[in-house]
């Protein structure tokens, strides 16, 4: 997997640049300027990191499309499992690294909401689990089952998405004020943010997020073809 | 010792096409040349092999282990070159040679290099900006480069123009020419092959039609000419016959058998001609198009 890994990192070298300067500029500013504000500025330097992961992921997985990558390690001895993996790992190396700089970085802002911010980052890295799995897991289901049967388990799949939509507009929102229209027309405001800020909450959510990573893997290693 | 590969029953169905069931296997050391129209299974063929596409049905072994998706060691045997050459686009030659080289053991980069050479391939160009012929080359090296005991062609020169084509393919057979591999090479132009081939396997709409040795080919089948006075010809191994008159014109896949039985039925002034691989491949084709197979 290692072969493959900094093959992709070598690959993305300059595409890295701008998404990884950004997160990083986010942090160095904030811990210079010693998080102001930490209740706006904690949760909005995770959130940028979320999205700059998101731009990577993009410009990632649309030049392994344009590229036939699948069909490119489909080909070299390397197992379906090892190769499923080793596509999700890209962002999950990006993440983790960030997540380190975050804590790192954010630590002289404590003792502000100190264990809160653990668990809600951890709940915060099953999402990433789960959004990193869920395009792979789009892609392959067709390859796998043919007609209504991938259709059927793609709306299967799709409803916890739906949640953890709910669960990031009412919980992660960077910027309280810029959600406070959508908090109006949803019925239940705050009502998961205190399970989200504690272990139970950040126990599922990597739960939920390992779950749909291992569940890429099994539907990679059980497509029909691998020629795209 | 093992078979290069063996296909035991394998079936792979698409709407409205069905490959196989498939049982057929190469000896190491064997070039096998795959020869059918466009959309008669030969690729299909291939990509099950390869893993790239699973079959519905069936078992296939490379040297002896299955080649599941599980367990990959198969690979390192396998040196492959299909009809779409996939690369890390922004990288030069020489810097996915290096990616591959990773993946096997028996990889050479001394190797690599002099058939880098011997294709003049210009390794420090991006594979993006390589010529079709140039990325068809690349391919071969990579294929080539860590000394397959398979190597499987499948219509590798495809969609190359006939100049660049032809050269690539001189010097394709040149190097295989050196080594001792058994070489699964699939084609629907058969002079891309007959060169090399030590049996031919004929593929019509997902069926082995025949599987022969080149060679035994070509020994049996000829173009007979005789008068007779009879208007119909009913031997068995005639596969194709033209009267004018007392004239007649045979295509025979076993001449002694059919020049036997001529004789008997009091044919004169026979004459025998030899055919070349093409068109013996020709007739093969029309036989199925027409109802009847060699």
């Amino acid at each position: 997997m290692g072969r493959l890994l900094k093959a992709e990192l070598y690959d993305m070298r300059v595409a890295l640049l701008i998404p990884v300067g950004v997160a990083l500029f986010t942090i160095v500013v904030n811990v210079v300027l010693g998080w102001q504000n930490p209740e706006q500025d904690i949760p909005g330097a995770r959130s940028v990191m979320a999205s700059m992961a998101g731009i990577l992921y993009i410009m990632r997985f649309t030049k392994a499309i344009a590229e036939k990558r699948d069909r490119r390690v489909a080909l070299l001895p390397v197992s379906v499992t090892i190769a499923g993996l080793s596509r999700l790992m890209f962002i999950l190396i990006y993440w983790i690294v960030f997540l380190i700089l975050y804590w790192l970085g954010s630590s002289i802002a404590r003792p502000y909401k100190a264990n809160e911010i653990i668990w809600e980052t951890l709940a915060f890295t099953g999402v990433i689990l789960a959004a990193n799995a869920y395009p792979y897991i789009h892609r392959d289901l067709p390859r796998c089952y043919p007609g209504k049967s991938a259709a059927m388990l793609m709306m299967i799949l799709y409803f916890p998405v739906f949640i953890i939509g709910f669960l990031l507009l009412n919980t992660f929102a960077a910027n309280e004020q810029s959600w406070e229209i959508l908090r109006k027309l949803l019925p239940i405001k705050y009502a998961i943010s205190g399970t989200i800020q504690a272990p139970i909450g950040a126990f599922l959510f990597i739960l939920l997020g390992t779950g749909i990573t291992l569940l890429s893997v099994v539907f990679y290693g059980r497509r029909e073809v691998y020629l795209d | 010792m093992s078979k290069a590969f063996e296909f035991h029953d394998v079936v792979k169905t698409y709407p409205g096409f069905q490959l196989g069931p498939l049982n057929f296997d190469l000896e190491p050391g064997t070039v096998l040349g795959y020869i059918g129209p466009n959309g008669s299974g030969k690729t299909t063929t291939m990509h099950c092999l390869t893993g790239l596409v699973k079959c519905n049905g069936g078992e296939m072994k490379v040297f002896g282990r299955k080649n599941s998706p599980h367990h990959p060691e198969w690979k390192l045997d396998i040196g492959y070159v299909g009809d779409i050459h996939v690369f890390y686009e922004r990288w030069t030659g020489e810097r996915n040679l290096k990616f591959l080289s990773q993946f096997y053991p028996n990889w050479s980069h001394t190797r690599a290099e002099e058939l880098a050479k011997r294709f003049e391939l210009p390794l420090n160009k991006r594979a993006k900006d390589l010529s079709g012929g140039n990325r068809v080359k690349l391919s071969l090296v990579s294929a080539l480069a860590h000394s397959p005991k398979l190597l499987l062609l499948d219509e590798p020169t495809s969609g190359l123009d006939p100049v660049v084509r032809s050269e690539v393919l001189d010097t394709l057979f040149e190097v295989l020419e050196d080594g001792d591999r058994a070489i699964f090479y699939s084609t629907h132009i058969l002079s891309d092959i007959s060169r090399l081939a030590d049996e031919l396997a004929f593929l019509n709409d997902g069926q082995i039609l025949l599987r022969t040795a080149k060679d035994d080919l070509t020994d049996r089948w000829r173009k007979i000419s005789f008068r007779l006075a009879k208007d119909d010809v009913a031997v068995e191994s005639v596969v194709y016959h033209h009267s004018d008159g007392k004239d007649h014109q045979v295509i025979s896949s076993d001449f002694k058998d059919t020049l036997n039985r001529l004789k008997a039925l009091g044919a004169e002034n026979i004459q025998e001609n030899r055919m070349t691989i093409d068109e013996i491949a020709v007739q093969i084709m029309k036989g199925v198009k027409n109802g009847t197979t060699a």
